[in-house]
């Protein structure tokens, strides 16, 4: 269904109507996205570690097959089956690093100037009922629900004007609410929510065990390298200088496994008691607070499948159907658009 | 359809919108009034068929965020094919959004096609309320 269209009364609004006609609604997003391929795909603003990450996987991974690969396993029976398998390993890093960093977390759409006009009118009027009185009183900060017998508080957000919902939380550096909020990674260059917890999860854990695969072969093989007495004879820089990729490559594998393996085995353990990182920080369903997780299935395997396989959701913010104008943020940045749209006709009048 | 003019415009159009209730975990539920009063008047008269809409909205998105046996496996399988499976078929939340969108659409033209009466699909701002556009009076 597309969004309304928005008609404009005033004198001089058919320029603000051509624009309008022509946004869509991720050219007037008022979070800090940046949209690829006509808003089909998105990050956060800072790109540059995601970068990092991708050149040091495919980066180790080239000098494994042109280094090691050719240096001792080409002439093995096994040696062929031993590349499909790094490649295949590789692939999948890289497709579930991009589905990661590409993929919508689960961004709320924040509310329209009418909606949050009415909330605060509904607020207001309880006020009134409550104590007699009017006068503004901005909408408060937290209302109780209860989910499943456990009460938890439901936080506003004044920056997208919405009571959140349950497990949802602001992001700072994308400035969006995102439904089922873990954390943002900067490492794979977006928040983690919602719809690409599972895609974080399966890139850490097929991550951890290309680096341990990587660590291992590169040390055995520098090991044999070292050992090898027509060359070397045990002797180590001699070894490492002749076989630098194998010295690369563990040097990265032995840094990143520390990192990667434990977060690969602290989301495992937030995964099988259907917790999130933002929960596990503010300590939400610690026991010496009396609240259990309303969200657990019951058993931790039950968790795991129903993070992992459960039905993912829809986007709830559609990039590139036609803008909508009943948000003031998209209204103020239709009429920068109008302006800078309005000054680029006079220049041009000037020059001719 | 009913058409919006912005707010500093001088609106033509009212919302109102029927919140979501969270109480239950795995159903997807929103607050309706339970008399026609509570209502602004000239929501009044189709009261009914509001109620209607938003319990259909409730099955339809409860179905789709329904985790059984199949859904699992559906989603293992597609983990194991690297989720190269999900460009080639609709999964199972994409249907019912679907069959909610077809509906609204049907709504939205035959039971309110004089009255100006505009309906929101749900998922667009997240699940969090049902919009309903209705022309000033």
């Amino acid at each position: 269904m597309p969004a309304i269209a928005g008609m404009v009364t005033a004198n001089g609004a058919e320029i603000l109507l051509s624009i309008f006609a022509s946004c869509k609604a991720w050219e007037v997003f008022p979070g800090k996205n940046t949209f690829y391929c006509d808003g089909r795909f998105l990050t956060a603003n800072d790109k540059t570690v995601l970068c990092i990450t991708s050149t040091l996987i495919t980066m180790t991974t080239a000098l494994f097959i042109f280094n090691d690969y050719r240096a001792t396993l080409k002439d093995q029976a096994y040696g062929i089956y031993m590349l499909a398998c790094s490649l295949l390993l590789y692939s999948f890093v890289m497709l579930m690093l991009f589905r990661t960093s590409f993929c919508d977390p689960g961004i709320i759409p924040r509310a329209s100037s009418s909606q949050s006009a009415q909330v605060e009118r509904q607020l207001i009027d309880a006020d009134v009922r409550k104590n007699g009185y009017s006068g503004y009183k901005p909408p408060p900060r937290v209302q109780e629900i209860e989910i499943n017998g456990v009460t938890m508080k439901q936080k506003y957000c004044f920056t997208c004007k919405i009571f959140r919902p349950p497990r949802s939380s602001h992001c700072s550096i994308c400035d969006n609410c995102v439904d089922r909020f873990d954390h943002h990674c900067p490492w794979v260059g977006n928040c983690i929510g919602r719809r690409n917890y599972r895609y974080f999860y399966l890139f850490l854990a097929s991550l951890s065990g290309r680096c341990l695969c990587l660590l291992i072969f590169s040390c055995s093989l520098m090991n044999l390298l070292i050992l090898s007495k027509e060359k070397h004879n045990g002797e180590i820089l001699a070894a490492l200088q002749e076989s630098w990729p194998s010295a690369f490559e563990i040097f990265v594998s032995f840094f990143s496994i520390w990192s990667v393996v434990g977060l690969t085995c602290f989301h495992t353990y937030l995964t099988s008691t259907n917790t999130t990182t933002n929960e596990d920080i503010k300590g939400s369903w610690k026991k010496n607070r009396a609240a259990r997780n309303p969200f657990s299935r019951g058993s931790c395997l039950l968790n795991c499948i129903h993070v992992l396989c459960a039905p993912l959701p829809v986007r709830s913010f559609n990039p590139r159907a036609p803008a909508n104008i009943d948000h003031h943020e998209i209204y103020n940045k239709i009429i920068e658009l109008r302006d800078s749209n309005r000054n680029n006709r006079h220049d041009s009048q000037m020059r001719v | 359809m009913a058409h919006e003019l912005h707010p500093l415009d001088g609106s033509q159009t009212e919302k109102y919108f029927i919140l979501r209730d969270y109480s239950i975990n795995d159903k997807i539920a929103f607050t309706f009034p339970n008399s026609a009063s509570e209502l602004p008047v000239p929501l009044r008269s189709y009261y009914t068929q509001l109620k209607d809409i938003t319990t259909q909205m409730e099955t339809i998105y409860s179905s789709a965020e329904a985790a059984s046996t199949a859904t699992y496996c559906q989603g293992c399988i597609a983990c194991l094919t690297g989720y190269i499976l999900l460009w080639c078929i609709n999964t199972q939340y994409e249907k019912y959004q679907h069959e909610a969108e077809v509906l609204l659409e049907k709504e939205n033209i035959s039971t309110f096609k004089g009255s100006q009466i505009h309906i929101r699909n749900p998922c667009n701002n997240g699940l969090r309320c049902i919009e309903v556009i209705y022309p000033k009076c």
